[in-house]
């Protein structure tokens, strides 16, 4: 299918805020991290009261901060939590959580009508993937050294942001990594593995 | 007045020396080349630069942190007018004013303007701070232990106002920024707290690494969670290079950069405001100043001048309660903190009153940097330009692979780049689901200073009612909290006057 008339500035695909954009469910991931909020601090609460009680000379003690941060976090935790549900209840459902827009949406903007199918598609397991690559990265950067290691991880980077591109993924990799490699250690004198 | 002058020359002098000069102009440069490329901010650029910042002299690092932040400010501006793409959130009004001069032909005249107001706008934040940090350090250092508490919850609690539009999300992430700074050997008791039996935790979370997790690798993640659909631009833009501006551009842009200015300096000293609500603020006052002009959101030259003179004075303004105050005035300037902190210098009042020398030397250094920008900023407007059409996907990957080296090359401990990957998804997914990150670095950052100062001021007033019957400590905490209902409101104010001037974009 032959791409549509390119404007001076072009897009791969929607951009971040559109309509068609891709998105999970926002109120189910919301929800989600804030219990995991609720488990640490119940988590801090559980481990602060192993703590010695208070002293003569410091009134607080040890336990205080941390007990009563860990109060706060939890009781914030669960308004965000309960306070969808309580509208609901009372017939005044609250408008979805805002999605956060790193850059604004561009207005009277072309873009291809063809979208690039990204890899792997879903934006979630794009993050999971690219904490893999860099995990990765980190281990092998022990294994294998520092130039072989970035050459692999900023092709696995490259593939995540731009999977269109097959010559980025061996030529820039291994230009920046031996630069990057020349700069810090011969330059900068930053020891490198 | 004489002895300031003293110092100050003394403070040149040593700013003019080779290897001073060098971090200066290394520093102006990429942080011009940084806020021109795609993807990188000055707080990533500070954070990449850092294994090379901490093996400097305490005032070499400050040049070269300081001078990526202010020159990143003016690359913002260039990507922003001749290409319409912010390199920041705080180059957004640049995009609206900047950007359609561009488009009808004047894009050699909007960088001027740009450069301009940026390097007098840097100029101005200069002279105010040498004159202002002095005189607060000193009155800082005078405070006490309760002071310092209502201080530090000011910083804290203002910074979550002003980045958030929902209460309970900025107080839990201050809550749960200050359950970090928690792990590790109490100092006043000496037990350990949440540390598990792993002694890698007996001293604490390290904080370069869970700074750069929170504040640089968080964006790998945004980046990748936004996958091939994020903005590619293919065409270099082209331009009419203009050597100067014409008189009647000097006329027309003096009143907006003496608005921008004043309002990019006085928002920037708050902590956490930084030079997003100063370019704000700006705006819209230049635009009640000269109700008369009709081209606002069409290429206004007098929006343009106010908006990058907040700009680059707000970046110098948040050094304010940084060197004064030891309270991080943006995210960027918690690394500068950091790497002071790994020399033994901690930011703050006791700066001014042990090592005068360095403020002077940075006072110097600021001075020349302003030079710097005007020359620097000038020459590097062509590879700032080239550097801007280079795929947001290859600088991505290269900001990931520096922050990683950045995270290791510290400490050689591949456990601190595993912390900062870990910190880098929690903050992405909290920020995905609008918990501020900002607020919970700054809360990190201070949380062990928060918490001394409350428990030894206690034993000092005898307990709470001597605690909160001091006037400044009670009158910071109502502040604080003032303040914090304030910049939501003013926050979401914003936000909706935002969409209406993006809404006016040709």
């Amino acid at each position: 299918m032959p791409l549509a008339k390119r404007s001076p500035q072009r897009l791969n695909g929607p951009p971040f805020g559109h309509p068609d954009y891709p998105g999970p469910d926002v109120r189910t991931g919301e929800a989600v991290w804030t219990f995991i909020l609720i488990l640490i601090s119940v988590g801090s609460i559980v481990t602060v009261s192993s703590l010695s009680v208070l002293t003569a000379h410091d009134p607080l003690g040890p336990r205080f901060f941390p007990l009563v941060i860990s109060l706060i976090l939890m009781g914030a935790a669960l308004v965000i939590l309960l306070k969808p549900i309580l509208a609901m209840a009372l017939g005044h459902p609250t408008p979805l959580p805002r999605k956060p827009e790193s850059s604004p949406p561009l207005a009277g903007v072309d873009w291809q009508l063809v979208k690039p199918k990204p890899f792997p598609e879903r934006p979630l397991v794009r993050v999971a993937f690219m904490g893999a690559v860099c995990s990765a990265y980190v281990v092998l950067m022990d294994v294998v050294g520092y130039i072989p290691a970035t050459v692999l991880g900023m092709a696995g980077v490259l593939l995540i942001l731009d999977s269109q591109r097959t010559r980025r993924l061996i030529i820039a990799p291994a230009a920046s990594a031996i630069s990057i490699y020349l700069l810090f250690t011969n330059v900068l004198h930053v020891r490198l593995p | 007045m004489s002895e300031l002058f003293q110092n100050l020359s003394e403070g040149i002098a040593a700013a003019s020396g080779a290897q001073a000069l060098l971090y200066l102009s290394l520093g102006t440069l990429l942080g011009i080349l940084i806020g021109a490329a795609p993807g990188i901010g000055p707080t990533i650029g500070m954070a990449v630069m850092l294994p090379v910042a901490v093996r400097l002299s305490p005032e070499n690092a400050v040049f070269l942190l300081v001078s990526i932040t202010v020159g990143a400010a003016f690359g913002n501006s260039l990507t922003s007018i001749l290409v319409g793409v912010p390199g920041s959130p705080a180059a957004l009004l640049t995009v609206v004013e900047g950007h359609p001069l561009h488009l009808r032909g004047e894009g050699g005249r909007a960088l001027q303007i740009a450069l301009v107001s940026s390097v007098l706008g840097q100029l101005a934040g200069v002279i105010l701070f040498i004159a202002f940090v002095v005189p607060l350090a000193n009155i800082a250092v005078r405070l006490l232990l309760p002071e310092q508490f209502g201080i530090v919850m000011f910083g804290i609690v203002t910074a979550a106002g002003l980045v958030t539009r929902s209460p309970w999300k900025g107080i839990a992430a201050i809550a749960l920024g200050l359950l970090l700074a928690i792990p590790g050997q109490d100092a006043i008791t000496g037990q350990s707290r949440f540390t598990f039996g792993w002694g890698y935790l007996q001293s604490g979370l390290p904080e370069i690494p869970v700074i750069m997790g929170l504040l640089a690798f968080k964006e790998i993640f945004a980046a990748a969670a936004k996958g091939p659909s994020a903005f590619e631009i293919r065409e270099r833009p082209e331009f009419k290079f203009q050597p100067w501006l014409p008189g009647r551009d000097w006329r027309a842009i003096t009143i907006p950069v003496i608005v921008g200015t004043t309002a990019g300096l006085i928002i920037g000293i708050v902590p956490g405001a930084g030079a997003m609500v100063g370019s704000f603020v700006a705006y819209q006052a230049i635009k009640m100043l000269l109700r008369r002009h009709t081209d606002w959101g069409r290429g206004s030259i007098a929006g343009l001048a106010a908006v990058d003179s907040a700009q680059n004075s707000g970046t110098t303004g948040e050094l304010i309660p940084t060197l004064a105050l030891g309270i991080p005035g943006a995210p960027a300037m918690v690394i500068l903190m950091a790497a002071l902190a790994t020399q033994g210098i901690y930011a703050g009042p006791q700066l001014a009153r042990d090592r005068p020398e360095l403020l002077y030397n940075v006072f110097g250094g600021l001075l020349i940097g302003v030079l710097l920008l005007a020359v620097l900023g000038y020459a590097s407007i062509s590879p700032a330009i080239y550097l801007s059409t280079v795929s947001p996907a290859v600088t991505m990957a290269l900001t990931m692979v520096l922050i990683v080296v950045g995270s290791f090359a510290l400490r050689w401990q591949l456990l601190d780049v595993w912390m900062s990957i870990g910190f880098g998804l929690l903050a992405y997914f909290l920020e995905r689901y609008g918990y501020p990150i900002a607020p919970m670095a700054l809360a990190f950052i201070l949380g062990r200073l928060l918490e001394q100062s409350l428990r030894r001021g206690l034993i000092m007033t005898h307990g709470w009612g001597g605690f909160l019957s001091r006037p400044l400590t009670l009158a910071l905490l109502v502040v604080a909290l003032m303040a914090f209902v304030g910049g939501i409101q003013m926050n979401r104010r914003m936000a909706r006057r935002a969409a209406q001037d993006s809404a006016l974009r040709p």
